[in-house]
């Protein structure tokens, strides 16, 4: 009867080593640029413990091939089940302390959490809703201070970018004290995250000393030129002055790390008990394009990066690292106290107890690994009208790896016109 | 035989008590009046959006504005057009959804008379344009009719959220505002705040 019970839990069990096999064939189909293939690979995903982030990479993919309002929905839906998972479960805790972290819901890193607001925004900006896309830059806010009220700013990083696209938000509203509280919590955040004053992006540079200066932020101002070397800005015009408009350009370049297990089972001399440690690390997979050159109306502007989520991933890793070593810990002591009962009555068969833990036991790899690896932009100032705008990307060891027209780009005076790319290569 | 009874149900009992987390059950569904309340997760729900709209409609149809303008106008009701009500707020609010409820109520009193907005009106106008190519003379309505808005309606939805850990206190404010067309005046303003207090569970099963 047992036997049939315990092959029925490693089945259950194993059911999450198939989101890896799965996620392989959807990696495949996107390093080929081939969305549409992927999201048929993604299908099987859905449901269970892993079904926020099947919604994530949903979404994710639906932005890669433009379609933007499926991908507002699946967003959405991933959003209010992370809200609904941040409660502990009793059950999910019980059989990750027991058997395997892959038992509890994949709620998300704080720093995914925030790049679906980041992305959802940007999909209401490329539907024509800057309302809506207001809405997730206030929920941006609204999360850092719901979870960390004492400082509003993610204690690992991962919130700079976020704060920055706040601010981009703001300001194609026209809401620019706004905008400044924004670009000026996004500074903050590079800085915490160790990004010297020189590595901050120019474009972030150059709007702390604009709106200071509209502001009438003057010592603040003073500081940024010293610490930026900057002295001349274009000024902010207010009251739909700007004759021009603005064209954001975004290119969301390669994936985000993998996470893989490491697992290590040893067996005992003495009591012939098996003791695991099953922990994910990360794989990160450097793309192949370095930076993307923008071309518009004679004038060009190379993206620069303004997120490595590799490296959000990596702090994030490490910060939940001590966690998972005592919860691992913990499941070696349960599997122990239960082995040794068993040795009590059985001599020798508490060694097929702690096997069987032992197998049951794998470490949680699941990450939202559709994200790209880095987040670009890049800034420029145009005349109202159309215009077709090409982006070149370039290789990291230089050559045009590829190239891409977007047709009749509408440039309005006064506003910002938000495009964006994300181009997988390896 | 005595291994199996005493050692082997607690494991699996551990054992099963994780893997019945990801069982699901079949959903259950209960037809109810709309018009009772009902908070699930704390968000702007419809209970919000017909208070507001009961509030806004008691408000401008009891305010002077109105009487104003029919003694000015000999009796003539006022036309409304809506313009901007933007959602300025931190949740997804249908905002056509809830002026529609308010504008229905307001064309029902027979008091006030709404044309048709900016973006409603451009597939009328295709529409006229084509009557006048391929509609009978008899039947044809004829372009340069329209009626003129006395007041455009405009309104913002903001919320101020203060939030910790897992409770949270919401307050909304909705605004809506009639501007008259020729004089920019604004003739009335309606205002409606709802404060609520929401506490999540920390625990799930």
């Amino acid at each position: 009867m047992y036997r049939g019970a315990c092959i029925g839990l490693l089945l259950l069990a194993g059911g999450c080593a198939t989101y890896r096999g799965s996620m392989q064939d959807v990696d495949m189909a996107l390093a080929a640029n081939r969305p549409d293939a992927a999201l048929k690979a993604l299908q099987p995903l859905s449901g269970g413990h892993s079904e926020a982030l099947y919604l994530l990479n949903r979404g994710m993919i639906l932005r890669m091939q433009g379609d933007y309002a499926d991908s507002v929905a699946a967003f959405e839906g991933a959003k209010h089940l992370m809200e609904y998972l941040e409660a502990t479960s009793l059950t999910e805790t019980a059989g990750a302390l027991t058997l395997s972290e892959n038992l509890r819901s994949y709620e998300g890193a704080l720093y995914e959490r925030l790049l679906l607001h980041v992305y959802q925004s940007l999909n209401y900006l490329q539907l024509g809703k800057p309302d809506a896309a207001l809405v997730e830059v206030q929920q941006i806010d609204l999360l850092l201070r719901r979870l960390y009220p004492q400082t509003d700013a993610a204690p690992h990083g991962g919130d700079a970018f976020a704060r920055y696209f706040s601010g981009l938000v703001y300001e194609d509203l026209g809401q620019w004290s706004d905008a400044m509280i924004a670009y000026r919590q996004a500074y903050q955040a590079y800085h915490a995250e160790g990004v010297p004053d020189d590595a901050i992006p120019p474009d972030l540079q150059l709007s702390l000393c604009r709106f200071a200066d509209y502001l009438g932020l003057t010592q603040e101002l003073a500081d940024y030129k010293r610490r930026f070397g900057i002295d001349s800005w274009p000024p902010v015009m207010a009251d739909g002055g700007d004759p021009d408009g603005q064209l954001v350009f975004i290119f969301n370049n390669g994936l985000a790390p993998n996470k893989i297990p490491i697992q290590s089972v040893v067996q005992s001399p003495v009591n012939f008990h098996f003791y695991t440690i099953a922990l994910p690390s990360l794989k990160r997979r450097v793309p192949a394009v370095g930076d993307a050159v923008v071309q518009v109306s004679g004038q060009d502007a190379t993206t620069q990066r303004v997120e490595s989520i590799a490296a959000d991933a990596a702090r994030a890793l490490a910060a939940a690292m001590p966690k998972l070593i005592a919860d691992e810990v913990a499941r070696n002591v349960i599997r122990e106290v239960a082995a040794n009962q068993v040795d009590k009555k059985h001599q020798g068969m508490g060694a097929f107890v702690s096997l069987f833990g032992a197998l049951v036991d794998q470490p949680d790899t699941r990450i939202w690994n559709t994200l790209p690896d880095d987040i670009q932009l890049a800034r420029l100032r145009l005349p109202p009208g159309t215009y077709n705008v090409t982006v070149q990307l370039m290789g990291r060891y230089g050559g045009v790896v590829t190239t891409r027209v977007f047709n009749n780009v509408v440039i309005q005076a006064g506003r910002m016109t938000f495009t964006s790319w994300h181009w997988v290569s390896f | 035989m005595r291994f199996q009874r005493r050692y082997f149900p607690s494991i699996m009992a551990l054992a099963a008590l994780g893997l019945l987390a990801g069982c699901s059950t079949t959903p259950t569904v209960q037809r109810i009046s709309p018009d009772q309340v009902t908070d699930v997760s704390g968000y702007w729900n419809d209970t919000d959006a017909r208070l507001t709209a009961e509030e806004m409609i008691s408000q401008m149809l009891g305010d002077p504005w109105l009487g104003n303008f029919e003694s000015a106008h000999g009796s003539r009701q006022p036309t409304v057009i809506v313009g901007d009500i933007r959602n300025i707020s931190s949740e997804h609010i249908n905002v056509p959804t809830f002026i529609d409820n308010i504008q229905r109520e307001l064309i029902n009193s027979g008091k006030v008379q709404f044309v048709a907005s900016s973006n409603q009106r451009g597939e009328v106008r295709g529409e006229r344009q084509d009557q006048d190519l391929n509609a009978s003379e008899a039947t044809r309505n004829p372009m340069g009719q329209e009626t003129g808005a006395n007041f455009m309606m405009q309104g913002t939805i903001s919320t101020i959220i203060d939030a910790a850990g897992d409770k949270a206190v919401k307050y909304y404010q909705v605004d809506l505002r009639l501007i008259n067309m020729r004089t920019n005046v604004i003739a009335w303003v309606g205002q409606k705040k709802i404060k609520k207090v929401v506490e999540r569970g920390g625990f799930r099963f």
